[in-house]
């Protein structure tokens, strides 16, 4: 049986948060990107941070050490697949 | 996130349907962007505005009008933003990409028009659209028998300008080009309250040759292998353009260019050296028509230059910043948008010559040409496309779609065989 990856979204209130923990975030070095807020995440569109599941832990870190604001991080199975062909 | 709800209430937006499309968008957004491998950093600034597309960009116009600034919503690269950016006005792109909006448009269009002309309709008379909303005036063209009909009834409640497009490129013609910029811009200064002068229309024009040349830029930086940046990515950066402000477009495609530079320099590329590079010629993408782009680079190829209206014919050819007196100012605009050669023109062997010399500068293997179907103009053109490039010894595959996802598997089929034709 094939595993899925579980991928985890960071949830903000407004696009200024996130552009600036994604700053943070990648001034460490830290694998992450800024994605649209998946349905399944939220009613509201907007803009989050995708992490995967091996970089979670980094970027809650981040978000310790600098008090970045943010609403909720949410894990939900990986939502890419660039075999789907079901455009807009 | 901040709720947009009560913005896009505020425009008069149909909330439910838009919902539906608001949906959508991440799903599609992630299979064909967010699948990708090693994209460059300054990709973030474009993944943020695509991310909230219907929220940020209409929430500062929103703000300009409150002090008097006036949006003009425009369809076309033919009419001069220069104008409207000299009299204080702004600029923005208007819907037209998703079949989404192609039912809406359906309902007062024939079907046998082309997709991008119903979705335009569809998105305003829909009301699933903010851009169409906010804009205080539409600036129409007459660059096809679609779009002169569509004006008709986008005309009917939103102020619309229309500017009469030359068919030729005849002295006569650019003369009478130099007289549709002149009345275009009275409309604009009555419509804003402001006064083109010499002095604001040479600010505007270094300005919008700046985000020329800034676009440009990253343009020329996918002539390297390996490729720095992929198609779709640079097809974004540009679909993005149309919206944005062109200072801060003009800024971040700097920075994105800096960037690739850097990743060229260091050998960095997105596809493996030697991937099979395609140039992309035919009508215009919409955002969010993103299809053949994905289709083509989950083939095996990477696109490496788009000649259309959302490619090189936005960012090439600078205005002459040299005239400082009106006159001198409205040839050199009228000079250079009679540059771009759209396929309502006739003769349009200018364009085939562009696309020549653009398969050699970005060292193209191969064309495609795809035209959105029902579009009589690139349909028709083709044949000659063809036939140019087959004499040049250059590989083109032509191919009509519209925005719909159920041709998709065929596509990929045409193409992966054309890019294996390749070697």
């Amino acid at each position: 049986m094939m595993t899925c990856c579980i991928d985890y979204y960071v949830l903000f209130k407004n696009h200024t948060d996130a552009m600036a923990l994604y700053q943070a975030v990648r001034r460490r070095g830290i694998a992450v990107r800024i994605s649209p807020t998946p349905r399944q995440a939220s009613l509201c569109c907007g803009v989050s941070l995708l992490v995967t599941e091996d970089a979670v832990e980094a970027v809650e870190t981040c978000i310790c050490e600098t008090g970045a604001s943010y609403e909720r991080i949410v894990p939900l199975p990986r939502q890419t697949d660039s075999r789907r062909d079901v455009f807009c | 996130m901040t709720d947009r709800h009560e913005m896009w209430k505020e425009l008069g937006m149909d909330l439910e349907a838009h919902d539906t499309l608001c949906a959508v968008l991440p799903t599609a957004f992630g299979d064909i962007f967010l699948s990708q491998e090693n994209r460059p950093e300054g990709m973030a600034f474009y993944d943020m505005v695509v991310s909230d597309i219907h929220g940020i960009r209409p929430a500062e116009l929103i703000e300009e009008q409150k002090r008097g600034r006036k949006i003009f919503g425009t369809f076309c690269l033919y009419v001069p933003d220069e104008i409207i950016v000299a009299a204080d006005g702004i600029v923005t792109g208007l819907c037209g990409g998703s079949q989404f909006w192609v039912p809406d448009g359906e309902k007062v269009l024939p079907k046998n028009v082309c997709p991008l002309i119903k979705a335009s309709v569809g998105a305003r008379l829909g009301r699933t659209c903010p851009f169409f909303r906010i804009a205080d005036m539409y600036v129409g063209e007459t660059t096809c028998d679609g779009k002169k009909k569509a004006w008709e009834i986008l005309g009917e409640d939103v102020p619309l300008h229309i500017m009469d497009m030359p068919q030729m490129k005849r002295v006569k013609d650019i003369e009478k080009w130099i007289g549709e910029i002149k009345e275009f811009k009275q409309v604009v200064e009555t419509f804003t309250g402001h006064e083109v002068t010499a002095e604001n229309l040479h600010a505007a024009i270094v300005l919008l040759n700046k985000r020329r040349k800034a676009m440009a830029r990253v343009y020329a930086c996918r002539k390297a292998d390996p490729i720095p940046i992929s198609g779709k990515d640079v097809l974004l950066m540009t679909q993005i353009a149309f919206f944005d402000d062109p200072q801060r477009c003009a800024d971040q495609a700097n920075a994105l260019a800096e960037e690739l530079e850097r990743r060229i320099d260091a050998g960095i590329g997105v596809f493996p050296k030697g991937t099979k590079r395609i140039l992309l010629t035919g009508t215009p993408m919409a955002i969010p028509n993103w299809k053949m782009h994905h289709i083509i680079e989950t083939s095996g190829a990477a696109v490496v230059c788009e000649e259309c209206c959302t490619g090189t014919r936005y960012v090439e050819h600078l205005v002459d910043e040299r005239p400082m007196m009106m006159e001198g100012q409205l040839q050199a605009l009228a000079d250079r948008y009679m540059k771009n050669n759209c396929a309502c023109f006739t003769p349009n062997k200018g364009r085939i010559d562009d696309i020549i010399r653009l398969a050699e500068a970005y060292h193209a293997d191969g064309v495609i040409d795809v035209n959105l179907k029902f579009c009589t103009l690139y349909d028709t053109e083709k044949r000659d496309v063809k036939r140019a490039l087959k004499a040049a010894g250059i590989p083109v595959l032509s191919l009509e779609t519209d925005y719909d996802d159920t041709d998709a598997e065929q596509l990929r089929t045409r193409v992966e065989a054309f890019i294996e034709m390749l070697g």
